[in-house]
């Protein structure tokens, strides 16, 4: 019973979101990580990448929860800022654009978020347009 | 042993300069004893089989698959070349292995059940390497594993040696003065970044759960409310003495206000038994804990690390060892630890027999810049001003090598005690000067001034310098700036560089010829930009911004506690203050940093520079536009940018003819393929380069094997790790042999 009603909660935010974006052109999300937002090819490489950079300070397992944690319901734009200013921590900004990208595909992927076909972008207009949902948005969805 | 080197460096070199200083560096001609080829740590092997002529035509002999050992981090490993075989450490359990040089094949293999010292090891890698031993009938490899123990097993057979501590192993976590107990854990996870989700000590009757792995699983280990601890690089063997130090905790978020401090140790090889340690946090009393004003005492506030995490360097002749160490507790704010806080940053010279500080050095006082001593220092006999000097020269993450005599620990050349600027963090005091080498110059860039700025138009120039002034601008050492406003000039970051990871960092360091006394360093140059922020679930004051709230182990969240995922966008990080390019392109003007930098040091002057590899897009379109090769924005339309050093640490060795190096993990140019080079001693100019599977990630070996040549480096990361062996094809050599 409780579930469900946050469920219903989840779903009218979600139903919100999506008018306010048809009304109004920026920067409230109109995507959803749920959509498929990122290609498995680039989260391939961000695992990769992950190996090389991140794997030191983080693990994939821990970096999942603390992610949904800290930045579900916000759009993907202020992940991927943060990713890109600060990471990886002995050389913040030492990623290059692509690969900004790709690691945020592979976290993306490690939180349970499906990859489509369109790909991912390091775009901060088309990144603030993408609202980060956790998988209980998933179960919310119509 | 050393009777057996002396026949050795006979049998294999002439001339007389070398084959006393073969014989001092404690390394059979053609072999790879130590990670750093030598007891030196030079990285140059005599070997020219492999030259400029046919160094194109090297190719892929084996690959050994140290995946299947399981996954690592990144392989960080160089392995060693000793009378016929090749030994090497793979997967986060640090698997001990013996290779056939040849084929890569695996002889034999070592491991070690650690439980939950090894669940919850700060550094679960695979580790940079391995020591070997010999006194000409009897070999010995010692490895130190993720859960500090060390072993001693018999080269040949991988077989514990029954003499050495408790059936070959001894237990590294005791015998620091610090209560070992049973050790427990609550979740079935690795520690988080730093200290959080730590083992505890386990509750009396506590058993293991084995569904949720949780409980106490019966090992044993330091007490953890002291703290962790941890390894990373291989002992150094000297005089049959194996000196061997400590890794830490990640210094960047943690929770607890202090931790274990480092310390080095001497074991006898024979036994294992534990013969000196010598504190690198002097405790009270001893030389150097003066410089800890509110106290050194373990468990103190703000004590704890200084560790010697990097691999070290020893001249067996004059029976002393050389180490490298770390920073203090909490990289980037010092308020809890005021004083200069010895040994932090410095380089130690202890005599092996007694473990007796013989000098020291240190390069950054009271570090709040992460500026640990992160590699073994490189030794060499060269001729300054007319005199021969035995020098050591210690390449840092700030960017500047310093150069020592390494019998005495005076500078060879003026290292001035310069006026630094001064912290704004509330509780903060820095130290009110750094030594600052005038030779020779630095390999990376140093700090930010309006002099540092692009400027190629008046228009860039004014972008360039407002976007610079968002933070604090200063030359070296330009102190972390809170996010909270209570700075006095009003900025809420700084400008950082070099950062953390160097100018040097592990990957990278120098290489050396002793015959020339060239010394080539591979380092990174950039910008970057720090903000401090109070983390609401950690003991510190201050760190880089931060949230540990809901950790294992960290502290409740205050009253008033917002998440950060309910607070307002752009509440997290730092904002876009610290946002050091323009339209993509770097507003730090490119300079002969980074890259690979050759150094005289008969002279201390730079002799050449070279970048980290090479682009395979077209110059001009790099230059244009930086690492993305698009239509330049209308602010750099006709712009050219001059070369840029390439990211990433080279990682060199040098030969009788050739440096050779691989760009690094993180190495090269963006758009780049992986290769190994080879360039010319002398020029820099580049001379071969091969295309190999994936970039290098650790420092590359040679040794001569069957009257073959070999290079050998790891690849990868996760399970997709390897070492790849390279030799040339047989019509080669035939020709070169």
């Amino acid at each position: 019973m409780r579930r469900g009603w946050t469920t219903l909660i989840a779903a009218c935010m979600l139903a919100c979101v999506r008018q306010g974006s048809a009304q109004q052109a920026a920067p409230v999300p109109s995507r959803s990580t749920l959509d498929g937002v990122f290609t498995a090819g680039q989260a391939a490489a961000g695992r990769k990448l992950y190996g090389l950079r991140c794997r030191s300070c983080h693990t994939p397992e821990g970096h999942s929860a603390t992610i949904k944690a800290k930045w579900s319901g916000r759009p993907l734009s202020e992940l991927f800022q943060y990713i890109s200013e600060n990471m990886p921590k002995d050389n913040p900004g030492g990623l290059e654009p692509d690969e900004d990208v790709q690691t945020l595909a592979y976290l993306l992927q490690t939180t349970g978020m499906p990859s489509g076909t369109g790909g991912l972008s390091g775009d901060e207009a088309e990144l603030s347009a993408i609202r980060f949902d956790t998988l209980g948005m998933r179960e919310a969805k119509p | 042993m050393k009777r057996y080197a002396v026949m050795l460096a006979a049998l294999f070199v002439g001339g007389s300069v070398l084959q006393a200083q073969t014989l001092a560096r404690a390394n059979a001609p053609g072999e790879w004893r130590y990670w750093g080829a030598d007891a030196w740590s030079t990285r140059y092997s005599p070997l020219d089989q492999i030259n400029a002529s046919n160094f194109d035509s090297l190719q892929i002999s084996w690959k050994f698959p140290a995946g299947a050992f399981g996954p690592d981090e990144y392989y960080r490993t160089t392995p060693l070349y000793a009378n016929g075989r090749l030994f090497t450490v793979a997967s986060t359990r640090r698997v001990t292995v013996a290779l056939d040089p040849a084929t890569g094949e695996a002889l034999w293999m070592w491991r070690l059940d650690e439980g939950i010292r090894w669940r919850k090891a700060p550094r679960q890698f695979a580790g940079r390497g391995l020591s070997y031993w010999t006194d000409g009938r009897e070999e010995r490899i010692i490895v130190v594993t993720p859960g500090y123990h060390m072993a001693s097993v018999d080269a040949r057979t991988g077989v514990p040696d029954p003499k050495f501590g408790t059936n070959g192993v001894v237990d590294l976590q005791d015998g620091l003065g610090i209560p070992m107990v049973p050790l427990a854990v609550d979740d079935s996870g690795s520690l988080i970044i730093s200290d959080a989700a730590p083992a505890r000590r386990a509750r009396p009757g506590e058993t293991w759960d084995p569904i949720t792995k949780t409980g106490a699983d019966g090992t044993i280990g330091l007490d953890p409310s002291y703290g962790q601890i941890a390894n990373s690089s291989p002992a150094v063997i000297v005089n049959d003495v194996i000196v061997v130090g400590n890794s830490a905790i990640h210094g960047y978020y943690p929770i607890r206000l202090h931790n274990i401090p480092g310390s080095v140790r001497g074991f006898d090889i024979h036994t294992g038994k534990q013969l000196w340690m010598f504190n690198l946090i002097p405790q009270p009393g001893e030389f150097g804990a003066e410089t800890w004003t509110n106290g050194s005492k373990i468990g103190t506030e703000g004590v704890g690390k200084n560790d010697p995490w990097a691999t070290y360097a020893a001249d067996p002749e004059l029976g002393l060892a050389y180490i490298p160490v770390g920073m203090p507790l909490m990289d980037e704010y010092g308020g809890h630890r005021p004083g200069a806080n010895l040994f932090g940053n410095s380089v130690v010279a202890l005599d092996v027999k007694t473990g007796q500080r013989k000098w020291h050095y240190q390069f950054v006082h009271h570090d709040i810049w992460d500026y640990d001593t992160p590699m073994s220092p490189n030794l060499m006999d060269v001729t300054v001003a007319g005199r021969p000097r035995k020098i050591i020269a210690q390449t840092t993450k700030q960017g500047w090598v310093y150069v020592l005599d390494r019998v005495t620990g005076e500078p060879i050349w003026p290292i001035v005690e310069t006026p630094v600027l001064q912290s704004e963090a509330p509780g903060e005091k820095t130290w009110p000067t750094q030594p600052i080498p005038t030779k020779p110059a630095p390999y990376s860039q140093q700090g930010l001034q309006a002099s540092d700025l692009i400027d190629y138009t008046p228009a860039i120039k004014d972008s360039a310098l407002k976007l610079a002034q968002k933070c604090r601008m200063g030359p070296y050492y330009i102190p972390g700036t809170p996010n909270d406003g209570s700075a006095p000039s009003g900025f809420k970051c700084s400008w950082y560089t070099p950062g953390a990871s160097g100018g040097v960092n592990i990957d990278g360091g120098a290489a050396v010829d002793p015959e020339t006394g060239l010394m080539y360093v591979g380092s990174q140059t950039g910008l970057s930009s720090i903000t401090l922020g109070k983390d609401p679930c950690s003991e510190f004051r201050y760190s880089s911004v931060h949230d540990s709230c809901g950790l294992i182990g960290a502290t409740p969240a205050p009253a008033g506690y917002t998440p950060p995922a309910a607070r307002a966008p752009g509440g997290f990080g730092g904002g876009r203050l610290g946002v050091s390019a323009i339209d993509g392109i770097s507003i730090l003007k490119p300079k002969e940093f980074g890259g690979v930098t050759a150094y005289n040091m008969n002279t201390g002057d730079k002799t050449w520079w070279i970048p980290n590899g090479t682009s395979t897009q077209p110059e001009a379109c790099r230059r244009l536009v930086g690492s993305q090769c698009r239509e330049p924005s209308e602010l750099f339309s006709g712009v050219t940018i001059p070369p840029l050093g390439g990211r990433g640490q080279a990682q060199i060795i040098t030969t009788k003819t050739l440096v050779i190096y691989g760009s690094g993990r993180n190495g090269s140019m963006p758009d780049s393929l992986a290769k190994l080079y080879a360039v010319d001693k002398a020029t820099g100019k580049q001379v071969g380069a091969v295309s190999i599977p994936r970039r290098t990630t650790a420092v590359p070996m040679t040794f001569m094997h069957q009257g073959k040549q070999y290079i050998v480096f790891a690849i990868g990361a996760g399970d997709d790790v390897a070492l790849v062996g390279m030799a040339l094809p047989k019509s080669q050599k035939k020709t070169t042999d």
